[in-house]
């Protein structure tokens, strides 16, 4: 079982990620129509783009972010930890030197852990203020919920393989089971905004920048 | 029920292995020097289980090359980390390698033993 | 008074809640005849979707952009405080942007198309009497969902299915017929230009309005309302451009009126047929560039986006110099110094300015309403939030002409009035002419005690007239 989980099914959960994330990509730039969304797409709108998506990544650095401190905090970690972790975890570096000769900088086991904690602490928020707030409460259905648990399950069960609670061996497997699922699920899912967040910034970018005032205005201050 | 008597008979398990092991005076674990800021538990390793039980060649794993000819023999170096340091230098493997690379190797080559992260860096007694 | 009586009780009249656009100016008298849309409404409430004919335009036209933007919504709520309905509505969830276009655009694109007529009828709530299309949610989205986009798409949608506000329907049947907002003929316009300008030439000598001049550097297009109801607006435009020595023509034919109310209604065919007109006149008089009057969904409909319409793959209108809004064109001549104002003269008490959606937020003129403000007011106070972040005047996207809605209009407006107290100011500088109405409209409601008004009446009290062109005693 864990020869298969860690050997095929990981070349096929990661050829989905990634052969599914380029389709995403593909699917939405040909569905671009320059009439239909009233933009005339040119290389004259990347400067646009470009302001558009840096705008978003830096914390605090749009008006939105400014405007909703703590969720801004809430959504920074959870999406640096989401990232980061698995990325730099010194365990999985170790298993893609092994396997393809690839790996990198990596975070120490002990900062790793704190991480997760704090992921955890972050994904503990972000679901009450699913529950607490009432704007997000009547928007929020049970997809929502599922695309957290999917996001969050590789950390749960990553923390406990770590840490060696209950049966190592069973809980490993379901670990590396619960990171593929989140990978095959990430083109198909909510969590496509992987990518499609920069399409769609990158396009609001260039509709900003080519045709709502980019051209002779001052653009858009974000 | 069920799951009382296989607690129990695990922990006998456990306390016979290790009375076992104690009684042979074998090496038990990998615990070398050069980890000074060791990331995980030092790998558990069995010298006995291996060399004795399981009649492996000693030269699967002890190495010295001349001429692309392993020529080592037990009145050569046997710390492995003598040779492999924590980083790795020119062509020698750093020692975390090439303890991966060759236990985890041989495990995997050979269909036996642990190839988990875990099962040779448990945190439990 | 016969006329609408006979609509009222006509039975044999064919349905006036229909799918068909209004096209000529019979069946556009007999819409208007119905008073308040009381028949009209009526049947709205019969009205049959064409399930195949909306799930047909949505395979068509319901692209990769849009169907991002539904899917990937994070569900996060950011955009409920930006809403001014939102605020207005005591923050009530259902106002939430988000909330209100997963639960119309998305479930018609769930459904693909199979909705009822009492869905289309929320939809139309929504669409209308919920959102005006000012695009502010769009800004503060982490993911660049427009919502204000994809509710003009889908008052497309809407109106496709006629399931459309009464007075849009007449709207987009003004554009469609008289190609103007209003039952105003070039000939009317023309006519009432020239009435203007016999009245208005005795204080300004040599006031003259150039009608059809090829060739000219501008081609002055205006709002039907002017005409209509505010006629010396178009003598103090004659005025200005006749002060700043402007080389400025007016067109006599189709193209002298910039608006589009289809816009509103999302009548996309009869958007295209409107700012086609005004391309024309532009290309027929050879002028180097338009500059509108100071309207913002007319910018909007004939600057930012009807190039589109008219199927324009560079994105711009015609003319070998750039468009200009009216303000645009105000700054370049107190720059250049064509227009010179009396610095005496400048606004002492507490002067404010609101920012029109259409041409500050969807079109980046922030600076220049400012800089104009510095020629001609000395204490001039923002509001907050301001430039780009600024709150629609409650009056966008048709509703300050939507009987309907008047009350949700009117709750909306609460946003701008309290925005205009916190200023301390009580004027307000309003150059876009559905800002000025609802801010007419807060004051006659919440009476504050504000006055407001377009640029050109202040520029005129202000403008020096150069001796040459002063009237002779």
């Amino acid at each position: 079982m864990y020869e298969f989980v860690s050997g095929p099914l990981v070349w096929i959960s990661f050829g989905i990620f990634f052969v599914g994330l380029l389709v995403r990509v593909i699917a939405y730039v040909k569905g671009l129509d320059w009439q239909k969304d009233r933009v005339a797409y040119s290389a004259a709108g990347i400067p646009g783009a470009v302001k558009s998506i840096v705008y978003w990544l830096i914390p605090f650095k749009s008006q939105a972010w400014r405007d909703n401190p703590v969720f801004t905090i809430g959504t920074f970690v959870f999406h640096l930890c989401l990232l980061a972790v698995p990325i730099f975890l010194l365990g999985h570096n170790i298993l893609w030197d092994e396997s393809w000769g690839i790996s990198w900088w990596t975070l120490s086991d002990m900062t790793a852990d704190w991480l997760t904690l704090l992921f955890f602490a972050a994904v503990v928020f972000l679901i009450i203020r699913r529950i607490v707030n009432p704007d997000v409460r009547l928007l929020t259905t049970g997809y929502d919920y599922l695309i957290i648990a999917i996001a969050a399950a590789p950390f749960v069960t990553g923390y406990m393989a770590y840490h060696q609670w209950f049966d190592y061996k069973t809980i490993l497997i379901i670990h590396i089971l619960a990171g593929e699922l989140m990978l095959i699920a990430i083109p198909f899912t909510k969590l496509s905004h992987f990518v499609l967040f920069f399409c769609s910034r990158a396009q609001l970018g260039m509709d900003y920048g080519i045709k709502r005032g980019g051209r002779y205005g001052r653009g858009i201050c974000w | 029920m069920k799951r009382k008597s296989v607690a129990l008979v695990m922990t006998v398990a456990c306390v016979l292995v290790f009375a076992l092991a104690y009684a042979q005076d074998d090496i038990q674990s990998l615990e070398h020097d050069v980890f000074a800021d060791r990331q995980r538990p030092a790998a558990t390793f069995s010298h006995e289980l291996h060399a004795d039980t399981a009649e492996i060649d000693c030269l699967e794993c002890h190495h010295a090359y001349e001429n692309g000819e392993n020529v080592w023999d037990d009145s050569m170096e046997t710390d492995c980390t003598s040779c492999h340091k924590l980083d790795a230098d020119g062509k020698t493997m750093s020692a975390m390698k090439a303890f991966h690379t060759n236990c985890k190797g041989c495990h995997t080559k050979e269909g036996k033993g642990p190839v988990t992260c875990g099962e040779c860096h448990p945190r439990k007694e | 008074m016969a006329e609408e009586a006979a609509v009222a009780n006509d039975q044999n009249l064919p349905p006036l809640a229909n799918r068909t656009p209004v096209k000529t100016e019979e069946a556009l008298k007999t819409l208007l005849a119905d008073r308040g849309g009381k028949r009209y409404y009526a049947e709205l409430k019969e009205l049959d979707v064409d399930k195949e004919a909306l799930k047909k335009t949505l395979d068509m036209t319901f692209k990769s952009r849009m169907k991002t933007w539904l899917e990937i919504c994070a569900h996060c709520a950011m955009c409920a405080e930006t809403c001014l309905y939102y605020i207005a509505n005591d923050r009530d969830p259902k106002q939430t942007p988000s909330y209100k276009i997963q639960t119309t655009l998305g479930e018609i694109v769930k459904r693909k198309g199979d909705v009822d007529n009492a869905f289309m009828h929320y939809c139309m709530d929504t669409a209308w009497g919920k959102c005006t299309c000012c695009t502010r949610c769009g800004i503060y989205c982490p993911f660049g969902i427009d919502m204000g986009v994809m509710f003009g798409y889908l008052r497309g949608l809407c109106y496709s299915q006629g399931f459309v506000p009464f007075e849009l329907k007449i709207g987009a049947g003004m554009h469609w017929v008289y190609n103007a907002q209003m039952d105003v003929t070039p000939t009317d316009y023309i006519e009432t230009v020239e009435w203007m300008v016999e009245e208005w030439e005795e204080y300004y000598p040599g006031l003259t309005v150039p009608v059809d001049k090829e060739g000219a550097d501008i081609m002055y297009v205006v709002n039907a309302r002017e005409p209509k109801h505010y006629p010396e607006d178009l003598a103090e435009a004659a005025v200005l451009f006749h002060l700043a020595g402007a080389d400025w023509t007016i067109p006599s034919t189709v193209g002298w009126e910039g608006t589009s109310l289809a816009m509103f209604a999302g009548d996309w065919p009869c958007c295209t047929q409107q700012v086609k007109g005004v391309y024309s006149a532009m290309e027929r008089l050879k002028v180097k560039r338009y500059v509108g009057t100071e309207c913002g969904h007319q910018h909007r409909a004939t600057i930012t986006e009807g190039p589109y319409w008219a199927g324009r793959k560079d994105g711009l209108p015609p003319g070998e110099k750039p468009s200009l809004h009216y303000v645009e064109w105000v700054l370049e001549v107190l720059k250049s110094g064509a227009l010179k104002l009396d610095p005496a003269k400048k606004i002492k008490e507490p002067v404010t300015l609101q920012d029109p959606c259409n041409y500050i937020r969807n079109h980046g003129l922030t600076n220049v309403t400012r800089e104009i403000m510095s020629y001609i007011a000395e204490d001039f106070r923002e509001m907050s939030p301001n430039r780009e972040h600024n709150f629609c005047c409650g009056g966008g996207g048709g509703l300050n002409g939507i009987g309907l809605y008047r009350k949700e209009r009117d709750i909306g407006l609460k946003v701008k009035r309290d925005q205009i107290l916190a200023t301390g100011a009580k004027f307000v500088v309003s150059p876009c002419h559905n800002c000025w109405d609802a801010i007419r409209d807060l004051e006659e409601v919440y009476e504050i005690g504000i006055t407001w008004s377009f640029l050109k009446p202040i520029l005129l009290k202000q403008v020096i007239v150069p001796d040459h062109m002063k009237p002779k005693e």
